[in-house]
């Protein structure tokens, strides 16, 4: 009889080490998938920079969605850009304007469900 | 019989404290990656907010006619720009250069680093973050390698930066940052008023 509570006590013991050493594994996982998306969305987010900093020396009317999209490479980042007219209500004076988005995504940089994380940056170009 | 119970027990316990060692080195050296991370992300930070200043100011408050590029090199720029609008004065010559394979930068631990330098009129002022990669490129108006200063429109820096002490068997945290600035002054000489 000892000898069999001896091994349910082992068995426990194992199963409980299990847990501590599945969460204690798993924390660390998510602290390198931390560490990678940090690094990820910096250069995302200076990528969507560079694209807005060139939209805001490009001529109103000279504004072109695949001139801005073709800027760089897609190795590690994926852009889109998408240019709207603006109803005049909407714009900061009385003269037309365009809001210009750059939405970045990376396949390494994800959402905690799994779905890509978009980096988005914008700004209002009036023409004068 | 209980000899046998002996060993066997010796050996599951054996194996349940290399196991528990192993857990708890592997722990101690996440951590240690976690914050060396942050430091090198800290120095990159650091490092990013002085270009973003220096490189958006380049031609700003300074004669027209002249040329505010100097020198234009992959590890080395110099410009003139008047970098805290103190009207007062002229723009100040600003000099970024990395001194690679020259000098390393000996107050870390990490031999891969090397000293960026930030002169301003002259006066060195010693950056001495670590920097492991530092990289300028320069493109003209159609986003083309520019051959001159007078084209020089972008100006694109790439830079990689380690942690300062190694995390573990000389293994460094690394941290990387790409940015191409427009800046203004350099812009504006395409535009037809």
């Amino acid at each position: 009889m000892n000898d069999y509570s001896d091994l349910i006590f082992l068995i426990g013991a194992i199963a409980i080490y299990g847990l501590l050493v599945t969460n204690t594994n798993r924390a660390l996982v998510l602290n390198n998938q931390l560490l990678t998306n940090s690094e990820i969305e910096y250069g995302a987010i200076s990528v969507a920079q560079n694209i807005i900093d060139e939209a805001r020396w490009t001529h109103y009317d000279a504004l072109n969605k695949n001139e801005l999209e073709n800027l760089y490479d897609k190795q590690l980042y994926n852009d889109s850009v998408s240019i709207e007219t603006l109803a005049p209500a909407g714009c900061p004076t009385s003269n037309p304007c365009k809001k210009v988005e750059a939405n970045i995504t990376s396949d390494y940089l994800k959402n905690g469900d799994g779905s890509l994380r978009v980096i988005t940056m914008s700004l209002i170009k009036t023409d004068y | 019989m209980n000899n046998l119970g002996i060993v066997i027990s010796f050996i599951i316990g054996g194996l349940l404290i290399i196991s528990i060692l192993t857990l708890n080195a592997r722990v101690i050296q996440n951590s240690g990656e976690t914050v060396l991370n942050m430091s090198a992300k800290q120095s990159v930070e650091n490092i990013t907010e002085i270009m973003r200043r220096d490189f958006q100011r380049i031609g700003y408050n300074m004669a027209t006619g002249t040329n505010p590029i100097q020198v234009f090199t992959s590890n080395r720029i110099i410009f003139w720009a008047d970098i805290d609008n103190d009207k007062s004065t002229n723009a100040k010559m600003i000099t970024w250069q990395f001194n690679k394979p020259g000098n390393p930068a000996n107050a870390t631990e990490n031999p891969n680093d090397y000293e960026l330098v930030r002169t301003v009129s002259g006066s060195t002022k010693k950056i001495t973050i670590p920097l492991v990669e530092f990289e300028l490129s320069y493109f003209n108006s159609e986003g083309d390698i520019a051959t001159n200063a007078s084209e020089i429109r972008t100006i694109s820096v790439a830079l990689q930066s380690q942690s300062p002490q190694t995390y573990s068997n000389n293994e460094y945290s690394s941290s990387f940052w790409e940015k191409t600035f427009s800046p203004p002054n350099l812009k504006l000489q395409d535009i037809e008023w």
